[in-house]
């Protein structure tokens, strides 16, 4: 039982903030797919596409988001850091928590799309299967982002800042980085925002690994427990 | 008013002081230059080198950075009041003889004032580069004219929100929120027809001013035929100078509501 009242108690830490943020963006997104398909009768590309962006667009920034604010908010890291537990380990616990949030909910409208019919709608969609990687690789991407600029900087407000000034870069800058192979490969929104069809494969085990290397790095830099104490408080 | 100057002195100091003020600007300028070496002939760094008025070069060629300005200040400036409270400072401050909403507005004056100071030295460092460059003084008028009429009224109104929104929900919902809001209040496009603030006098992108003062050509001005449209009049001056009397009077008005919530909190 201790497992799990462990993880209940992560749950209750990372607080209703980190639960509701992704809610709130996916209920966004699904308020305009919604409305555009029954008030402003649009067509059935468009509320697709609204669709999409809510897994590919909307749902990684909030797990982005989420991963940034992980270090450097904890009240008595002080005492974290005297227990025999590694306050890396609690810290990569809570990150399980607010990505796996995210792939809940992200699973759950991908499967509402699947069913619905509304997933292959949007002519750029894969296959149901494969295409679960449009929300998982810049989910992972951004949430490895948000832990590692976390742990280098130990304040969420310039975690918070790098995971959405490169969110808004790649949004914005989608013309300039289709122009070279390996800003494709690192496009973040490569299936709602246009790339290479050939390329998508590649794309999304690219942020995969980017993903895994930067939350492995953020990993290796929360060893030190100076490093947290040293920082700025929140 | 000595409350009110010593607490904005004492926040401008200790802001300044931060490392986060100066990433958090630095990193979209840094974005701003990658996205200029990126881009192609027509919009990137080959078209801005040939450039020779200093208005274009001031307005144009930081169009990516100037409209993410408002989301950079939401993100820096949102834990600047409850930060207090979490603290254990507000009670403290509390049992001063300081007037509270004093001490409200100067917090407020002197973290706009901080989180400018990056941005203000970035205006000027570009301006003061093309003025040698190019040999054109005006382009430092320019730099100042953009920074004054566009980015204090934008840093004014999301430094309110930013006071404002971490009363109502947590800091990390807030910083996720103010990408939202603003995302929907300027980069949503105008004829998609979703109700939004985007190419309206109180958009975030600030399309009224730059369009009209500046002559930018990102700016969408204009009715469009969508919904909120009696927020899209003509592009004239008087539209221009509404639109920043209604940011500022907005950033006003979004401030009193913090200090209200903030003195009922603390009773």
């Amino acid at each position: 039982m201790r497992p799990l009242s462990l993880w209940r108690h992560e749950v209750r830490r990372a607080g209703w903030a980190a639960l509701l943020t992704p809610l709130v963006a996916a209920v966004g997104l699904a308020v305009v797919a919604v409305d555009g398909a029954i008030r402003l009768d649009q067509s059935s590309r468009s509320t697709a596409l609204a669709l999409q962006s809510l897994l590919e667009l909307a749902l990684p920034l909030a797990a982005g988001m989420g991963a940034a604010n992980l270090v450097g908010r904890d009240p008595a890291v002080e005492l974290q850091l005297t227990l025999p537990t590694a306050y890396r380990a609690t810290i990569l616990r809570r990150l399980l928590v607010t990505a796996g949030w995210v792939a809940v909910i992200a699973l759950t409208t991908a499967a509402f799309m699947v069913a619905s019919g509304w997933w292959h709608r949007w002519p750029e969609a894969h296959p149901a299967l494969a295409g679960q990687l449009t929300w998982l690789a810049p989910t992972l991407c951004l949430s490895g982002l948000g832990l590692l600029a976390g742990a280098l900087s130990g304040s969420p407000a310039v975690a918070s800042i790098v995971v959405a000034s490169v969110w808004v870069f790649e949004y914005a800058a989608v013309g300039p980085l289709q122009e070279h192979r390996w800003s494709r490969l690192l496009y973040l929104f490569a299936t709602t925002r246009g790339t290479v069809d050939q390329d998508w494969t590649a794309n999304r085990l690219t942020l995969l690994a980017a993903g895994v290397a930067m939350t492995s790095a953020g990993w290796l830099l929360l060893r030190r427990p100076s490093r947290l104490l040293t920082k700025e408080a929140e | 008013m000595t409350a009110l100057a010593a607490t904005a002195r004492y926040e401008l100091r200790m802001q300044l002081r931060k490392p986060a003020i100066w990433i958090a600007t630095g990193l979209p300028f840094g974005l701003w230059a990658l996205f200029a070496v990126l881009g192609n002939d027509s919009t990137g760094l080959q078209r801005h080198l040939r450039e020779t008025s200093p208005k274009v070069w001031i307005v144009e060629a930081l169009g990516w950075f100037t409209p993410a300005l408002p989301m950079v200040f939401g993100i820096v400036l949102a834990d600047r009041l409850v930060r207090d409270r979490k603290l254990g400072v507000a009670k403290l401050l509390d049992v001063t003889p300081t007037n509270r909403s004093a001490r409200l507005v100067g917090k407020y004056l002197g973290a706009c004032a901080a989180t400018a100071v990056p941005v203000a030295l970035v205006y000027l460092g570009v301006a003061a580069a093309f003025m040698v460059w190019r040999e054109q003084p005006a382009a430092l008028w320019w730099g100042l004219a953009t920074f004054a009429v566009i980015v204090l009224p934008l840093l004014l109104l999301t430094g309110s929100l930013s006071f404002l929104g971490p009363q109502l929900m947590p800091t990390p919902l807030f910083r996720v929120l103010i990408v939202g809001l603003w995302f929907w209040a300027g980069v949503t496009e105008v004829e998609s027809e979703f109700p939004s603030f985007a190419g309206t006098l109180l958009s975030l992108t600030m399309d009224y001013p730059l369009g009209v003062l500046f002559d930018s050509p990102n700016a969408t001005t204009g009715p469009a035929g969508v919904a909120l449209d009696f927020l899209r009049p003509q592009p004239t001056t008087g539209a221009a100078l509404l639109a920043l009397a209604l940011i500022l009077g907005l950033a006003a008005a979004i401030l009193a509501a913090a200090g209200a919530l903030n003195a009922r909190t603390s009773e």
